[in-house]
């Protein structure tokens, strides 16, 4: 069973990416946690880690990108937590890239359908598995 | 990333959250091992609470006002949520009202599946039950799914089951069919705005007089959190009595039992779930269910 | 006549049977909601001409003027503001030499939830979505130079509206421009915030308590406000479809006009400062039906269920925005296609004002190109297509009557149902209007990834992308610049004033009294958005979402 965190950090209230992948990973067969709006990264970290997710999305659509998702990084890396986070939301391709970098698995613009994020996801654990 | 059952117990021991996550991960994944880890710590009685009631009734809006009005303890919240029965995933959003617990250092709240368990819990609540009795804390508050009649089951595992009614629902007669009136220990009206909550209290409290018993009723707003206070204090004072007058130690002495029950039902659906045959009589497919049974 | 026509109509549909077997038809021929979209419409499927009607008179389903757009062209109204007050108002007086005819400001995030920029839940926020205001010295920037008698300006703020106007009335008067000679609207529709937009602070009641002052303060001070913009654009957004937006957006004005009421306005006046803002899609006569059935209806509700006399109360006059969330991040500029439909569609439809989305906001704030391609697509509706020429275009067209028909009885048995469960706050509070638009928001993306519904560049027609587009950066050293400023005002301003104007603050929002008046006294004193929201939050706690997926 994969189990994953849907967080959604910063203050737009924009949940309609969130909820969608949220329930189209259920109907994959996940478990999905969601933290609701309005997360600040301390709350997205400490629950990402006391639920024991194997996975971690963050969902972000007001631009604050280059400050929360790197800050939940760094929590988490302080935490000794390895939880492999995705990002999805309106995220400018050279700050994708530089997330990238930073560590975050995948980052996924609009248009995304869910069955790519779902065989991504599956497609990691089998791996990290083997 | 693996870490070892030792590693696990050190942790849990100087109380790290991470290594607890993990426990309560092993208690999904293989109850075996979490018995035996559970078994090498140490254990403290702490007030497990079921909350029940209908969906929206403010389930964990009540458990939110409860964190919020006990800062000097250590809660712990057990919320479960339905498993789709087509695709087994689910959707976990009873934290949604308590993520300003979070970070509470004192609060550890951890959301399950009910995985196809019966009664409206998860099939490890026993297990996940005993695993926070190691996490020294003070009271576990389990919220069930809340459908009803299946709901009567968090009565097996809780010291003190609170049942929360709300006006608008017309649900106290859906309550009263399904038999739930009977396992509640406490009732909660919330709401507490709303006018009708008031007659219903007073409806509640007739059919308690009617029935010869002595349970409170209390009412609450789950968003302001009025009330909340004397929920608390009717809690305090039922586990302290409880613990004087021996029902504590006779519930916890049938919890052992429910436990081995659910333990070995746990089992048996795994072995069921792992045979596959090719036999279309029933009568040939069970002989051959219960010999695999009985091999293992 | 009918008989005949049914009767021609009957022999050419089993005319077309017989060829359809042998070239079948193929695509997806439903509505938006889901409906079986005929093979023809014909005067059949039209019902009777006084629910047509003429523009400017009852129902109203043509268009709220006589004249349309032969007397006036609608308001071109770009959506703007981005970082700190300076540059937007840089952008403003851009705008306005570029022909635009009113201002429209957007705010930042945290002053649209009432923290400060110095607040930790501000972090990577300030000035992002929107230009950032912490107190009354950015205001002053902002309208530099802009004066208000000449502008009018729709300002999109909802929670802290009422701190936003005051500030609003507070430059008027350092200009010596009089409250009473303000335009503009505010956006003030809290129960959408609740629904899909999530920008709330307090619970719904108070909420509406503050809207209710509101409504009062602008009826007796100031008659050529707007004081709420009733919103479907966000709803929509969120994943409602056509019908779904009218129906909640029009249950939404319901509750409006009773909270007016409540306040001891007369609903023949306060009509006609309500104002209404929906989304434009892709599919063109759907949506030029829906703008004609959310009119109709609206006449209908002021006049049966609130009794409303005046002609100018019962009409509906709407802002279009296009659609955000229908443009693609792949090919970007196919967007200005969309637009262009989209922004078509709410002209046809009779919109008041528009805007139009820029092509590369699916990749990150619209550049000034962009923005500038976004007003000409407008101008070029207005001045070259033609369809300005006459009122109401395709009113009579046999589709158009018959979806617009179909619009207005599915959205009348959303609100029956709404009625029926006590009311839009309770249908909010209790999740039933959430859950229904999540429900559509996931069959709508079940449908393009099994693509019943093609969304070009997308699942069909793709090419493989490079180089990365120039897009608006926000300059990261701007939120510490803000914090600066804020910290700089706050010691250079009489603080015990300010303490003073909120313990007053506290003490009247304990009570019943109207909340315009202490908190324009406190915005005048430099108290900032911050710390205005924080006294009210201390008397009316905070709202948490509900649990719908």
């Amino acid at each position: 069973m994969i189990k994953v965190l849907i967080s959604k950090p910063g203050l737009d209230g924009h949940d309609r990416g969130a909820k969608v992948i949220a329930r189209a990973l259920r109907d994959a067969g996940m478990e999905v946690i969601y933290t609701g709006i309005r997360q600040t990264p301390e709350q997205i970290v400490q629950t990402a880690i006391d639920e024991d997710v194997d996975i971690l999305g963050v969902s972000i659509l007001s631009g604050a990108h280059m400050k929360l998702v790197p800050k939940i990084l760094e929590l988490l890396k302080e935490k000794g937590s390895k939880i492999p986070v995705f990002v999805g939301g309106i995220i400018p391709e050279d700050d994708a890239i530089e997330l990238k970098k930073l560590g975050v698995i995948e980052v996924y613009g609009p248009g995304t359908p869910t069955s790519e994020i779902i065989d991504k996801i599956k497609g990691y654990f089998e791996n990290a598995n083997i | 990333m693996q870490i070892s059952e030792s590693q696990i117990i050190n942790g849990i021991s100087s109380k790290d959250r991470k290594s607890f996550a993990k426990l309560l991960s092993i208690c999904e994944s293989d109850p075996v091992a979490a018995n035996r880890i559970i078994s090498r710590l140490q254990r403290k009685d702490a007030h497990v609470v079921g909350i029940t009631g209908s969906p929206g009734v403010g389930k964990s809006s009540i458990i939110n006002a409860i964190l919020s009005k006990s800062s000097n303890r250590r809660v712990g919240v057990i919320a479960v949520d339905p498993s789709s029965p087509f695709s087994g995933g689910a959707l976990l959003g009873d934290r949604i009202r308590m993520q300003s617990h979070a970070t509470d250092q004192n609060v550890f709240i951890r959301s399950f599946a009910s995985r196809g368990a019966l009664g409206g819990l998860s099939p490890s609540i026993f297990e996940v039950c005993d695993a926070f009795e190691t996490f020294d804390m003070d009271m576990v508050l389990i919220e069930t799914v809340g459908v009803g009649q299946s709901d009567t089951e968090v009565a097996n595992i809780a010291d003190t089951v609170v049942l929360l009614l709300s006006p608008d629902g017309g649900d106290e007669i859906q309550m009263m069919k399904a038999g739930i009136m009977e396992i509640a220990d406490i009732f909660v009206v919330n709401k507490s705005d709303n006018p009708a909550s008031i007659s219903l209290k007073t409806k509640l409290e007739g059919i308690i007089k009617f029935g010869g018993k002595d349970i409170p009723v209390i009412l609450a707003n789950s968003i302001t959190g009025d009330g909340v206070e004397d929920l608390i204090k009717a809690l305090d004072s039922r586990f302290e009595r409880i613990k004087a007058d021996g029902t504590f130690a006779t519930k916890r002495k049938k919890r052992v039992f429910f436990h081995a029950q659910s333990f070995l039902r746990r089992k048996i659906d795994t072995i069921m779930q792992s045979i596959h045959s090719e036999e279309t009589d029933i009568e040939k497919i069970e002989k051959e269910l219960m010999k695999k049974l009985c091999s293992k | 006549m009918d008989e005949s026509i049914k009767k021609s109509y009957e022999a050419w549909e089993k005319q077309t049977e017989s060829l359809i077997k042998k070239y079948p038809e193929e695509g997806n021929f439903k509505t938006t909601w889901s409906d079986e979209v005929k093979r023809l419409y014909t005067p059949l499927d039209v019902g009777d001409y006084s629910q047509i009607g003429f523009p400017g008179e009852f129902p109203y389903t043509r268009g709220v003027q006589n004249t349309m757009y032969r007397g006036k062209l609608w308001t071109m109204r770009q959506y703007a503001g981005f970082g700190t007050a300076e540059e937007s108002n840089k952008r403003y007086k851009y705008l306005l030499e570029q022909g635009q005819s009113g201002l429209s400001i957007a705010f930042d995030l945290p002053t649209q939830i009432g923290y400060d920029s110095d607040d930790p839940h501000s972090l990577g926020e300030v000035g992002k979505v929107g230009v950032a205001i912490d107190s009354l010295a950015d205001m002053e920037i902002l309208f530099d130079g802009i004066p208000l008698d000449k502008v009018s300006t729709s300002m999109t703020i909802n929670a802290t509206a009422s701190i936003l106007l005051a500030m609003y009335i507070a430059v008027g008067e350092k200009q010596g421009v009089k409250r009473d000679k303000l335009r503009g609207t505010i956006q003030n529709d809290i129960l959408k915030e609740y629904i899909a937009r999530g920008t709330y602070i307090y619970p719904p009641k108070p909420s509406m308590r503050i809207i209710n002052n509101i409504f009062e303060f602008c009826s007796k001070e100031m008659p050529l406000w707007n004081t709420i913009s009733v919103s479907g654009y966000h709803i929509r957004e969120a994943g409602a479809n056509a019908v779904q937006e009218v129906a909640f957006t029009i249950a939404d004005g319901i509750e409006y006009v009773k909270t007016a009421m409540e306040a001891g306005l007369d609903p023949n006046v306060f009509g006609k400062r309500l104002s209404f803002f929906f989304a434009s899609h892709n599919n063109l006569l759907e949506e030029v039906a829906k703008f004609r059935a959310a009119r109709r209806m609206w006449a209908k509700i002021m006049k049966e269920r609130f009794n409303v006399k005046d002609p100018d109360a019962l009409k509906l006059r709407f802002h279009t925005q296009t659609s955000g969330s229908t443009l693609t991040a792949q090919q970007p500029e196919n967007n200005i296609i969309r637009v262009t439909i989209q922004a078509l569609a709410a002209v046809l439809g009779g919109t008041q004002s528009l805007h139009t989305n820029s092509m590369d906001e699916a990749l990150s704030l619209p550049t000034e190109d962009s923005v500038r391609i976004a007003l000409r697509t407008q101008q070029i509706i207005a001045y070259e297509s033609g369809v300005t020429k006459t009122v109401d275009p395709l009113g009579g067209s046999y589709y158009v009557e018959a979806l617009t028909d179909e619009i207005e009885k599915k959205a009348f048995e959303y609100i029956k149902h709404i009625d029926e469960i006590g009311g839009m706050i309770n249908a909010i509070e209790s999740g039933y209007v959430q859950q229904e638009i999540s429900n559509s928001a996931y069959e709508y993306q079940k449908a393009i990834e099994s693509k019943d519904q093609i969304i070009v560049g997308v699942n069909e027609f793709v090419i493989e992308e490079k180089n990365p587009r120039k897009t608006l950066k926000i300059d990261d050293a701007l939120e510490i610049k803000q914090i600066e400023k804020l910290r700089e005002m706050k010691s250079k301003r009489d603080n015990k004033a300010v303490k003073e104007k909120l313990d007053n603050l506290e003490r009247s929002a304990k009570t019943s009294e109207n909340l315009m008046y202490p908190i324009i006294d406190a915005v005048k004193v430099y108290a900032t958005v911050g710390e205005i929201s924080n006294t009210l939050r201390k008397v009316f706690g905070e709202y948490k979402e509900s649990v719908i997926f």
